[in-house]
């Protein structure tokens, strides 16, 4: 027997023996060669290679301290983390070249929640530049000091020409003396902005190889101005010229523009489109808003494969052969609006891959037409969202499939309180419609659902039979009835069971949902019941507490029957309420 | 007794009990199915098993015959109370079966138990090889392996250092 057998050994005997060692062993057996290296690697579950990002909170000036003193049994190799900063005191932590020397080498994904561009930096940058293998950086918000800095004082790290993925935040002003945040436009001077605008596109600027840049939306914000169309199409002629000998004639992209919510001022963006088109620039979530503003040839001809994807619930009239993406939104925004006309939604994106539909405050298509309050106990201000129903019928036709569509995520966003989704309806009435034109559906996400239905659950779980990964983030009313509950189906079985095939269950958000205690004994019984094995390897010392997954390796034998009866042990006190029950109570599921 | 003829890839023919074969999960799924299709309820099945070559075949085989009173172990049974399956199903009797073999036979035999879905053996030989790489230097795996670093340049130094946050810790 050749030692190649060792390495090409089936999947289920690689994950018996990998169960059995341990990290240090795992990590130990990766120096024997290339092959074994990919082995450990390719075992993403077990060593984690493909897990979601570390996260460290902000703990000031001793955050590093903490972490490379903790004592516990690594449990994972580090790619991705996630700092959650709110000052740069924590860069000043003494053992931050400690943590650096330690973890920084594995290390190609870091994202910051504060990112300071000037004034005093220098133990910020020292930090990041410590990264040598960072591919990819994003920043939740950049921040900059008001005027009265000098340019010396502002650096981009230098290992920031080799990042491949830049995603940039919305940016802030604040008096670097007294932390003071600009928060009103009208504190902004001239000479502030023109500081943003110098600054954020130095840093742009700097990163000569990006295959992918994000910037945000655009809002009313004068600040946000300094993400202007004219500088983005500037960066795109100039990282043109300069890649243009190696990809002329050539039909690779260069780079992906992410124009995400990119609609506040279109007046550049179709010269953007075309001109970028023709430099080999991709790019998503492009606002469709823009085929209504006089420029229809846009998607027209030969060459429209540069729009990836699209976003909000335009129609346009040609075929749109190359886009795989499409957010369909229904919103309050003013930017945004729904246009319906009677085309054959399925045959305008035929190679469609991604759906995401995005559903603002809630709306209710049985009272035609949506209430939302502003005053969580008043109805002082009613809104109505018209049409939301309608829209999704067109997209989600009777008897039409989107036979390549893989992923469909349903976003329930209150763009006023955004974690506030108390005006989600009971049930979607489209549901059944959605369900029969996604039947090869793998990937499924639903976040911020509030019905109460639980039907609307068991419809989705008996609906998407060849499901693979579920995420369910912050839906405030799910609970374990959801996946032991069955409605009355031939076979008379739990209505979950019908994932055969998923492999992955992800619940985020915790926090928001009372009644998913993952530490109680009813859950215990559905994770032993569907064979539910915990993934604990979102931190160093286990698992988030906002975040649980687990992951599925074999599908249950015999089918969980419902309409029976379960023993709940409930002794913890629920987070939130402070109510308690202790003691054993039979409780029917069904 | 109910007997099965269980044929190896190069043709060595293994005459045993029913019982005995039915505690592979592949065999058992054989047997039912061919009694299912055959109209003589007394005719004796016969399996091919081309993947398998006599030697160790007839390993299997020994394992079945050494552990055919223990009870059968779920396939999906996951690791409790902190002990694995290896350690819970092992004997004495299975580390003297496991000891003279070398990697090469032994990595046969995961394999055909896995085919075969034998459970109990499956893990254990796992445990073996798990014992190989536990407490071994990587020159020491190398050896044990047959396995040769085909790192170029600093690729070796680099996974090195992705390893410095756990070994030095």
């Amino acid at each position: 027997m050749s030692e190649q057998n060792l390495l090409n050994l089936p999947r289920v005997v690689q994950d018996n023996i990998l169960s059995k060692l341990s990290i240090k062993e795992q990590l130990n057996f990766r120096l024997v060669c290339k092959g074994a290296k990919s082995w450990i690697d390719g075992n993403g579950h077990r060593l984690a290679k493909n897990i979601p990002a570390t996260i460290m909170n902000d703990l000031k000036n001793v955050t590093f301290t903490k972490f490379v003193q903790q004592k516990e049994q690594p449990i994972h190799l580090m790619t991705k983390i996630y700092l959650e900063n709110e000052t740069s005191d924590l860069f000043e932590d003494n053992l931050k070249t400690k943590f650096l020397q330690l973890h920084s080498n594995p290390i190609t994904t870091l994202r910051l929640k504060r990112y300071f561009l000037n004034g005093r930096n220098e133990s910020q940058q020292i930090f990041l530049e410590g990264f040598s293998n960072l591919r990819h950086f994003e920043v939740e918000e950049i921040l900059i000091a008001s005027s009265g800095n000098t340019d010396e004082r502002t650096k981009v790290p230098r290992n920031f020409r080799n990042l491949e993925t830049l995603k940039l935040g919305r940016v802030i002003i604040y008096q670097e003396t007294t932390g003071h945040i600009f928060t009103e436009d009208i504190d902004i001077s001239p000479d502030d902005h023109d500081i943003c605008l110098k600054y954020v596109w130095n840093l742009i600027d700097s990163c000569v190889q990006l295959m992918y840049l994000c910037v945000p939306g655009v809002t009313r914000r004068p600040i946000d101005s300094c993400y202007e169309e004219t500088r983005i199409l500037s960066y795109i002629n100039v990282r043109a010229e300069a890649e243009a000998p190696l990809s002329f004639n050539s039909n690779t992209f260069i780079m992906t523009v992410d124009l995400h919510r990119f609609s506040g001022c279109i007046r550049h963006l179709p010269h953007i489109l075309l001109c970028g088109g023709m430099l080999m620039i991709k790019f998503l979530n492009v606002n469709s808003i823009v085929f209504n503003s006089g420029f229809p040839n846009i998607m027209e001809g030969p060459r429209n494969d540069y729009i990836h994807s699209l976003v909000s619930t335009l129609i346009v009239d040609p075929p749109i052969y190359f886009v795989q993406k499409i957010t369909i939104t229904a919103s309050l925004m003013p930017l945004e609006y729904i246009v319906g006309r009677q085309h054959n939604a399925p045959s305008l994106f035929p190679n469609l891959l991604e759906i995401d539909i995005i559903l603002d405050i809630g709306f209710d298509p049985e009272v035609n037409g949506a209430s939302y309050s502003q005053d969580p106990n008043g109805t002082d201000e009613v809104i109505c969202i018209p049409h939301v129903d309608q829209l999704l019928r067109f997209f989600f036709p009777r008897n039409r499939v989107y036979a390549n569509c893989h992923s469909l995520s349903i976003i329930f966003l209150d763009p006023i309180h955004r974690y506030q989704r108390r005006a989600t309806p009971a049930n979607l009435t489209c549901l059944p419609n959605i369900i029969s034109c996604l039947r090869e559906l793998r990937n499924l996400s639903i976040s911020g659902w509030n019905g109460t239905n639980v039907e609307t659950y068991l419809m989705l779980w008996q609906g998407f039979p060849k499901l693979q990964k579920l995420t369910i983030d912050r839906c405030p009313t799910l609970n374990p009835k959801c996946f032991i509950g069955g409605n009355g189906n031939s076979r008379n079985i739990s209505n979950f069971q019908f994932f055969q095939e998923l492999e992955f269950l992800e619940l985020i958000g915790l926090e928001a949902m009372p009644d998913m205690d993952t530490e109680s004994r009813m859950w215990s019984n559905i994770q032993e019941r569907f064979d539910l094995e915990p993934f604990n390897l979102l931190t160093k010392n286990g698992c988030s507490p906002r975040t649980a997954v687990w992951i599925r390796r074999h599908v249950p034998d015999e089918p969980i029957v419902v309409k029976e009866f379960t023993r709940v042990t409930r002794s913890a006190v629920r987070a939130g309420t402070g109510n308690a029950t202790t003691g054993n109570k039979r409780v029917k599921l069904n | 007794m109910a007997l099965v003829r269980v044929i190896s890839s190069d043709g060595a023919a293994f005459l045993v009990s029913q019982r005995l074969a039915k505690r592979s999960g592949k065999l058992k799924t054989e047997i039912e199915t061919f009694r299912k299709s055959s109209d003589n309820s007394e005719a004796q099945p016969e399996i091919r098993i081309v993947t398998i070559r006599a030697e160790i075949l007839r390993l299997v085989l020994q394992w079945l015959q050494q552990h055919q009173n223990d009870p059968v172990l779920p396939a999906n049974q996951n690791e409790q109370d902190g002990r694995g399956d290896a350690e819970m199903g092992q004997s004495q009797w299975d580390r003297d079966f496991l000891a003279p073999m070398d990697l090469g036979i032994v990595m046969e035999l995961i394999l055909a138990a896995n085919h075969l879905e034998v459970k109990g053996l499956l893990d254990i030989t796992c445990k073996l090889v798990e014992s190989k790489i536990t407490g071994r230097t990587v020159d020491e795996i190398r050896t044990a392996f047959k396995l040769k670093s085909d790192f170029k340049g600093n690729e070796e130094e680099q996974t090195r250092l992705e390893n410095r946050w756990c070994v030095e810790n």
